[in-house]
């Protein structure tokens, strides 16, 4: 104390020096006094009163245990789901593929190796990702370090720049911002560890072949999953996301081919090495806001910004600069270019029409079914409310431009027009664009063009950014290939194109798409030209340009779809609907694809972080359901396991949601992806019988009879689905080309005798169906949901689902049904029951009148009843089923134990009998090694009269090591579980450590 | 500034000064003015009391935090507005950058024991939070806050050798899993910022962690470390052109060295030949080959010379209960699951480390400083008369790796065995009777050879897994089918170099640094919760050539590994062709003379030659830049030797 008291007086006494009036305080007036100390004490005072408070908070905190901010959370919103991986270690899943993380574009880390003399002490840190620290200290340097060379694509001279490596890659973006983080802890939970996980990190900016020439990033991950495979023995799982689905796509055609370009690795290695390929939000045909990062080098936050404070990004004060700034650098990068939309026109839309046409953003009142093709071609006419944005113009000069009929615009071809002058003068020259060489005339003439589609866009940026477009083209293609067969396509510009490439020879590897939905995503653009100042972008996204109409698809100059923020539904989803979907070119070998939806849940407070139900595009990995499928598929299950295809898997929306996505997609089947196509293309053994009211041939019913399928899960659910067809408008199409339309009358899961066919009715042999198309069908989502959770379905639904309420529009409005005028079956009904009648009628001979105070205890009674019933034990198989418990296949139960119906009292051999035969044999084994090894434990003796089993389960960790003792398979302990979960009166206890189920 | 008056007001209702009391009461209203007269009275006492002015002391603390803070940030703003680069010496790599020495062959670096990362990937509850955190290295920050908890997730199962069930630590992978032990503090990165001067960066430079912990063959049962590292090896390879590889082992790392090669041609598929396919050159820096004699006080008693020295000099606080420390008893209990500890211990037997009259350094004279490396340059012509006249004095017996000298407690003393109150750290100490430590004790001295079954004895859990690992003789026919065991893989006395005639082997290590070679023992006093019955005997002081000095005596090299273990292959047992060498390759040893850092702004030194501070040491660092780029060992210049590592490998006398 005297030491700090000491100090403390020397500082007054300096700052008290200058003044020689004030050496006595006491008489120094008291204001001027308190002034003084009010200064400088009281300064030092406040802050070392912050930093003590400060330091005091931060003992504190370092000191809280870890769980504590759980705690709090779970205190305000209530308790949170576990995480999957929790969930999952439960049911015994265990690591079993290694699992390979690709990640996307921006999402991975960068470091400097080598760098120019402002970046000394920056060796090994990170420039991209982390806490980017630098970009705020020397912003300029920044820049020049992440930049690429102009002409090459690769290092500037002096300057190397490397992606990091590890896990810690892309784990986190920025301190607290996840991005594979939460994957990767819920994969730690079930045994996975660093040698069965690989990032597979990359230079994100170079294109994806220079990857390899410079880093030899694609030999590394070659090399690694050869490595995983074979010290795990089974193949990997390929998690890629965003940017990084492109990239494995081109890793698996390099991988295949020949040894200078390729990897040499034989065309059946990613047969050899892969189980399945697990896109999370994959831009596969690209992304319109590449287009829009390109042209102008802003997305729609910045033009929000710019719209918001018009001038601060256009500044010269601090020679900013930035977006000029950010324009050079990002166009020095030639992966941005693989993002741009691909298969022009047939993909993404002409001037006219595009596939998302009739989507809207907003909730919708209107009765959804309208007759399609008038869309297509008198747009407007039918519906003069809703003016269909044109999704097709993905750039367009002006709002009345983006909205225009196509007969009413002019255009100005700008492909041949002469570039200016150079008009920029020398003070930007540091600020290179390729603006500067266009010169006034080269701008003018791109404005004048107006609109530009999928295929213009191309034209466009050749045109104002030759140089970079040249680099680019040399490694990135955006066509439909016509014949695969082409010798050309061998080069590796097309490998990342998934319209001029096949996918490998490969039909036991599984591609899924998993993307989120439900977010307003960028999709068209409306420009403006802006004055022609030097050094300054020409051109720029018009946020003025609003539509206010009802569907408000136009918003600061951005027209959005449905998607998950970043990619578009389309980009995410066609491929795996459609373009991969059976046996197509590009999938020559028919590996099956899935396609799994989520639908967008934002957080619904603050401490939810990101939330765990988001579609974003980002925050979707911490989506608990896109994680748990992971997790599943990383441990041995199959797409068909997981439930194939799911729409909104992740989230128990609404129903105005619901209606929304599958407004979207049936509009989306116009341009081919219908879903119910996709079921029945999968099991082509499935047996159905359409009857169709053709169009074709008007009065005659169509049967169609398909042979059995053996025990597919499928053929039920197809069965199941098309119910919900019955009655509605569908397209069939069979194995000849030819299709039928008409409505939908029947289907049978039997054989049909095709001897007599019925004289109206088209009857079509599934062996003959190819596909069934329907539109506008809403597919109530019960029938897909998990498989676990089908246990809990009560009834089965069938054409209930098209009158049920939550499935159809709440306000539809019913119609008068009118007979035909000459149907003679359709006697006159309107003044039938005219006249004096006296009805005998009493309504409760037939039913209880019900108390309507008393509802609530009735159900009450009426549950607690059926619960005592279901609660019952039973003895006979058939009941137990029904009351779900599931019978395992592995159970021995001969066939007409199984499948008959007759029930045969307590005497013969029930499912507890089998049950207890099947554990009986490792349950004597176990209690004599517990005996040798003398482990204690409440279960030790298993006594068969009060029912109580115990079963030792294998530890992962000690395989190999305890071999001795004897160690059930998984799928016994599984079995009990839940044999044990579902009977009541016993009760589950598991003792990890000791490795022991118990149920009594 | 008048919402900071106001707030302090509200804190401490007055800064008590009576001039402002007054002022205040002629302020405020009449109804507060019994408080504050109460108040201002207050602070006139205090201010009465302590003859200062208007202060009170927590005013006082505040004030002085305040300027502290704001000074520190003052700075903090100066040393980041501070050019980055203060001028200093140059770099090693930037000069031979300029020389024109570039990137060439891949280059293998291996951590050796205790420097490289572990994570937690999956523990107990207690360790919520600390996924894929660090908990060995970094800042370890978790020792502070749950010390028992670390050391649980740190140990091993005292069984297999392996995890224990629901705990999975595993090392960490990369560059950075052993660039820097603790923030500030390098191992590699300095040779890795010197490598990426001359182009090298993660696709020709790769960090070989593994967990070292466990036994070198369980890293690859457990973790496949081994597998990965030799695909990994090959695809440096070929993706660099075909060029082969530089291995830059460190410390332990050595010995994880030679079992992957022998691995690798065996088990691991590689095949005869691999090695001499894929590997340019070896460069051990500080290779602990024959082991350290620190490894044994280690097991035996969990200390070395630093603990010993500390107990010297403040008895009892490692011994303190009042904390319930007993820091000792748990580092030795988490330290004897460690399996690679035994790796270290000394191998040869007493050929190599010398019996209970002979050891090999039995002139060596401690006269620490230059002077003795200048006389010994002298001396290098007439080697018989600086022998001579050294053999006057009495030789060091450093044979006696561990010998009981002052048997000072007396039986019943320590009978005394720790009571159950304070049971908590049970160390295999527990389980071995009193009997037992009384007749080690009684048997006063061990060498090499009986070392084993002291520590057999002692530790009989730990050496018994252990001992299935690794083996510590010497080799009598190596062609006999046993030494394919795994066990042998790792002890050069017992296996053969691989087949590559074209391979280099460096040994690169510092000396004239005091090095703990063996050791004085006592039995501890007794203590009511002290379970370690041995401790080293700090008290021993003598003069054995000024050798001995608080109970453990010394020798010359780099503060970890006598130069005995560190040269003495490359020196003898693998010059030219030997058994243990039968393809002839050429070996090197390049000695780094030790000269502390002059002042701390040098922080560890660019000359060091101590253990792990050498990899900052300009001169080894430029070897292994120019060996990574193309040179041989000829064009380095061949061997650069200081100590008496020759004379010294001489006089150990075995069949090569």
């Amino acid at each position: 104390m005297p030491s700090l008291r000491r100090r403390r007086a020397a500082a007054e006494e300096s700052v008290r020096d200058p003044d020689p009036d004030e050496k006595n305080p006491e008489l120094r007036k008291p204001r001027r006094q308190r002034k003084w100390s009010c200064l400088l004490d009281n300064c030092c005072w406040f802050i070392g009163c912050v930093c003590v408070v400060w330091w005091a908070l931060l003992f504190l905190f370092n000191m809280m245990p870890s769980s504590f901010p759980q705690y709090v959370t779970e205190a305000i919103t209530g308790p949170m789901p576990d995480p999957p991986g929790v969930n999952l270690k439960k049911e015994w899943l265990q690591a079993k593929h290694p699992v390979v993380f690709v990640p996307g574009i921006v999402t991975g880390g960068l470091e400097l190796w080598e760098g120019h003399s402002c970046a000394e002490d920056l060796f090994r840190k990170r420039l991209w990702g982390g806490t980017f620290g630098d970009v705020y200290k020397r912003p300029l340097c920044w820049v020049e370090h992440m930049s690429l060379d102009n002409e090459t694509g690769l290092d500037p001279p002096g300057v190397r720049v490397r992606p990091v490596t590890g896990l810690v890659a892309a784990d986190y973006f920025a301190p607290g911002y996840f991005v594979w983080a939460v994957l990767i802890a819920n994969l730690a939970q079930i045994g996975y560890e660093e040698k069965a996980m690989y990032m597979a990190a990359y230079d994100w900016r170079l294109s994806f072949q220079n990857t390899e020439v410079r880093d030899g990033a694609l030999s590394r991950i070659k090399s690694n999953i050869e490595l995983m495979v074979a010290t795990s023995g089974h193949r990997a799982v390929i998690i890629p996301h965003s940017m990084g689905a492109l990239y494995f796509l081109h890793f698996m055609k390099w991988v295949e081919a020949p040894a200078p370009m390729g990897g040499g690795g034989g065309p059946d290695w990613c047969a050899k090495h892969i189980k399945a390929v697990m896109n999370i939000g994959g831009p596969l045909l690209g992304v319109p806001k590449a287009v829009s990062g390109l042209f102008s080098a802003e997305a729609r936050d910045i033009a929000v910004a710019r719209g918001i404070a018009p001038g601060v990004l256009d500044k010269d004060l601090f020679r900013i600069q930035t977006l000029q700034h950010v324009m050079r650098m990002t166009r020095s990068w030639d992966s941005t270019m693989s993002m741009i939309p691909k298969g022009g026109e047939t993909i993404w839309g002409g001037l006219d029409w595009s596939p998302e046409q009739g989507y809207v953003a907003s909730k919708r009142k209107q009765n959804t079914s309208q007759p399609e093709n008038s869309t297509f071609t008198e747009d407007g006419n039918i519906e003069p409310k809703v003016k269909h944005a044109h999704y097709g113009r993905i750039i367009s000069f002006g709002k009345d431009v983006a909205e225009a009929d196509s007969s009413d615009i002019q255009r100005v071809d700008f492909r041949d027009a002469v570039k200016g002058n150079n008009f920029a003068n020398n003070t930007c020259q540091d600020v290179w664009t390729e603006y500067h060489d266009m010169g006034i005339s080269g701008i003018t003439s791109v404005t004048e063009y107006k609109v530009y589609t999928a295929g213009d866009i191309l034209d466009l940026l050749n045109y104002v950014a030759p140089k970079m477009m040249e680099r680019g083209g040399a490694h990135f293609s955006y066509g439909i290939a016509d014949s695969l067969d082409d010798p050309k396509y061998s080069d590796y510009k097309y490998w990342s194109n998934p319209l001029e490439t096949r996918l490998p020879n490969a039909p036991e590897m599984e591609i899924f798409s998993m993307y989120g939905i439900g977010i307003p995503t960028e999709r068209a653009y409306v420009y403006r030209q802006v004055a022609a100042t030097d050094c300054y972008i020409p051109f720029q996204i018009d946020t003025s340009a609003v539509e206010e109409n009802i569907d408000r698809c136009i918003k600061d100059g951005v027209i959005t779809v449905d998607g998950d923020e970043t990619v578009p539904v389309l980009s995410a989803g066609y491929m795996s609907a459609k373009g991969w979907r059976g046996k197509t070119r590009f999938n020559p070998s028919g590996m099956k694809t899935y396609i799994r939806e989520c639908d967008h849940a934002p957080p619904s407070n603050l401490l939810e972080g990101r939330g765990t139900q988001s579609g974003a595009h980002v925050d979707i990995m911490g989506n608990f359901a896109l994680i748990e499928d992971i997790m599943r598929v990383a441990a041995g299950a199959t797409g068909e396991e997981l439930g194939g295809d799911r729409w909104h898997w992740c989230t128990m929306a609404e129903a105005t949601h619901e209606e929304r996505h599958l407004l979207q997609h049936d509009r989306a089947s116009e341009a081919g992806m219908c879903r119910l196509s996709k079921l029945s293309h999968q099991d082509p053994l499935l047996t159905d019988i359409v009857t169709i009211k053709s169009k074709e041939i008007p009065q005659q019913d169509l049967t169609v009879s398909v042979a059995d399928s053996h025990e597919s899960n499928s053929c039920d659910r197809l069965i199941y689905l098309t119910t919900c067809l019955i009655g509605h408008k569908v397209e069939v199409q069979v194995q000849d080309g030819s299709l039928f339309s008409g409505i939908f009358h029947a289907i049978s899961g039997e054989d049909y005798d095709s001897s007599e066919p019925p004289s109206k009715t088209l009857i079509i042999p599934a062996t003959d169906l190819v596909q069934i198309m329907a539109k506008d069908v809403p597919v109530i989502r019960d029938g897909f949901l998990n498989e676990l959770q089908r246990g809990k379905q009560q009834e089965l639904m069938t054409d209930s689902c098209i009158s049920q309420s939550r499935n159809v529009e709440a306000g539809r409005e019913l119609e008068r049904w009118v007979p035909d005028e000459d149907d003679p079956g359709c006697p006159e009904l309107e003044n039938i029951f005219d006249g004096a009648w006296n009805s005998t009628f009493d309504e409760e001979l037939y039913t209880t009148k019900l108390d309507r105070g008393q509802t609530r205890e009735l159900e009450r009674e009426a549950l607690k009843i059926a619960r005592e019933i279901e609660g019952e034990q039973t003895l006979d198989l058939h009941l137990a089923e029904e009351r779900g418990i599931q019978i395992d296949g592995n159970i021995e139960i001969d066939e007409e134990t199984r499948f008959s119906s007759v029930y045969r009292g307590n005497h013969e051999r029930s499912y507890e009998d089998i049950v207890e035969t099947v554990l009986e044999d490792e349950e004597m084994q176990d209690v004599h090694d517990r005996r040798a090894s003398k482990a204690e434990g409440s279960c030790v003796t298993p006594t068969w009269g009060d029912v109580k089993f115990c079963q030792q389960f294998r530890d992962p960790r000690r395989v190999g090591r305890n071999n001795e003792t004897a160690l059930v398979e998984k799928d016994a302990v599984n079995q009990l579980i839940m044999w044990c979960s579902r009977s009541p009166g016993l009760q589950l206890r598991f003792d990890p450590l000791e490795r022991f189920v118990c149920c009594q | 500034m008048a919402a900071i008056l106001r707030f302090r007001k509200l804190c401490f209702l007055e800064p008590s000064s009576p001039s402002s009391c007054n002022e205040h009461k002629k302020q405020t209203a009449k109804r507060d003015e019994k408080k504050l007269r109460e108040n201002c009275d207050a602070g006139e006492d205090g201010l009465r009391r302590k003859g200062v002015k208007e202060w009170r002391c927590i005013d006082s603390c505040c004030w002085v935090i305040g300027l502290m803070c704001t000074a520190w940030w003052l700075l903090l703003f100066l040393h980041h507005c501070m050019p980055a680069s203060l001028p200093g010496a140059e770099p090693p790599g930037v000069r031979l950058r300029r020389q024109g020495v570039v990137a060439l062959h891949p280059v293998v670096l291996v951590p050796g024991i205790v420097t490289g990362g572990l994570e937690l990937w999956e523990g107990r509850p207690c360790s919520d939070g600390l996924f894929r955190q660090r908990l060995w290295a970094g800042s370890f920050a978790e020792i502070f806050k749950r010390p028992m908890c670390w050391l649980e997730h740190l140990s091993l199962d005292n069984e297999t050798g392996l995890d224990p069930a629901g705990i999975r630590v595993r090392a960490s992978s990369g560059l950075v899993a052993a660039d820097y032990f603790a923030p500030g503090y390098f191992v590699w990165a300095n040779l890795i910022e010197n490598l990426a001067r001359i182009g090298y960066e993660e696709k020709n430079m790769h960090m070989a962690a593994y967990d070292w912990r466990l036994s070198f063959q369980n890293t690859e049962v457990r973790d496949q470390t081994l597998s990965r590292l030799k695909s990994k090896i090959e695809l440096m390879y070929v993706s660099n052109g075909y060029k082969k590889v530089v291995v830059v082992p460190h410390s332990m790392g050595a010995n994880y060295f030679l079992h992957f090669m022998k691995w690798v041609e065996s088990a691991g598929g590689g095949g005869r030949g691999w090695c001499a396919k894929h590997i340019k050159s070896i460069m051990n820096i500080g290779p602990v080959f024959l082991g350290v004699p620190k490894a044994v006080s280690s097991i035996l008693s969990a200390e070395s010379k630093d603990v010993a020295f500390l107990r010297a000099m403040a008895p009892g606080l490692l011994d303190s209960e009042i904390f319930r420390l007993q820091a000792l008893e748990h580092v030795m209990r988490v330290s004897r699951t460690w399996d690679s500890l035994v790796s270290l211990l000394p191998k040869g037997g007493e050929a190599v480390w010398g019996n209970l009259d002979w050891s090999p350094e039995e002139d060596h004279v401690c006269e620490w400083g230059t002077r003795k490396y200048q006389q010994q340059s002298k001396t290098k012509g007439n080697e018989t008369d600086g022998r001579h006249s050294f053999q006057v004095q009495e030789p060091t017996k450093f044979g006696r790796i561990v010998s009981f000298g002052k048997t000072g407690s007396s039986p019943d003393a320590i009978s005394s065995k720790p009571n159950a109150s304070c049971g908590k750290v049970k160390t295999e100490y527990d389980e071995v009777s009193q009997e037992t430590i009384q007749r080690i004790s009684e048997e006063r001295v061990y060498t090499a050879d009986t070392l084993l079954d002291l520590l057999r004895s002692v530790a009989p859990k730990m050496m018994k897994r252990a001992e299935a690992h690794f083996s510590h003789g010497i080799a009598e026919n190596l062609s006999d089918p046993k030494y394919s065991h795994y066990k042998y893989w790792s002890n050069p006395l017992e296996t053969e170099l691989p087949e590559a005639p074209d391979m280099e082997i460096y040994s690169l290590y510092g000396v004239g640094i005091p090095t703990e070679r063996s050791y004085v023992y006592k039995l501890s006093p007794p203590g009511k919760c002290r379970s370690i019955p041995l401790q080293i005997d700090s008290s021993a002081d003598g003069s054995h050539n000024g050798c001995l000095k608080g109970g453990v005596y010394f020798v010359d090299g780099d503060e970890s590994v006598p130069v005995l273990s560190a040269g003495f292959m490359c020196a003898q047992g693998w010059k030219g062709k030997t058994r243990f060498n039968p393809s002839g390759s050429a070996t090197y040893i390049r000695e780094y003379k030790h000269i502390a850092p002059a002042n701390l702004l040098h922080g560890r030194g660019l000359e060091s030659g101590a253990h792990v501070d050498i990899m900052g040491n300009v001169a080894l660092i430029e070897d292994v830049l120019r060996v990574a780029a193309g040179a041989s060992g000829v064009e380095l210049g061949g061997d650069r030797i200081y100590s008496d590592i020759m004379k010294l490998s001489e006089k150990i006398k075995i069949h090569l």
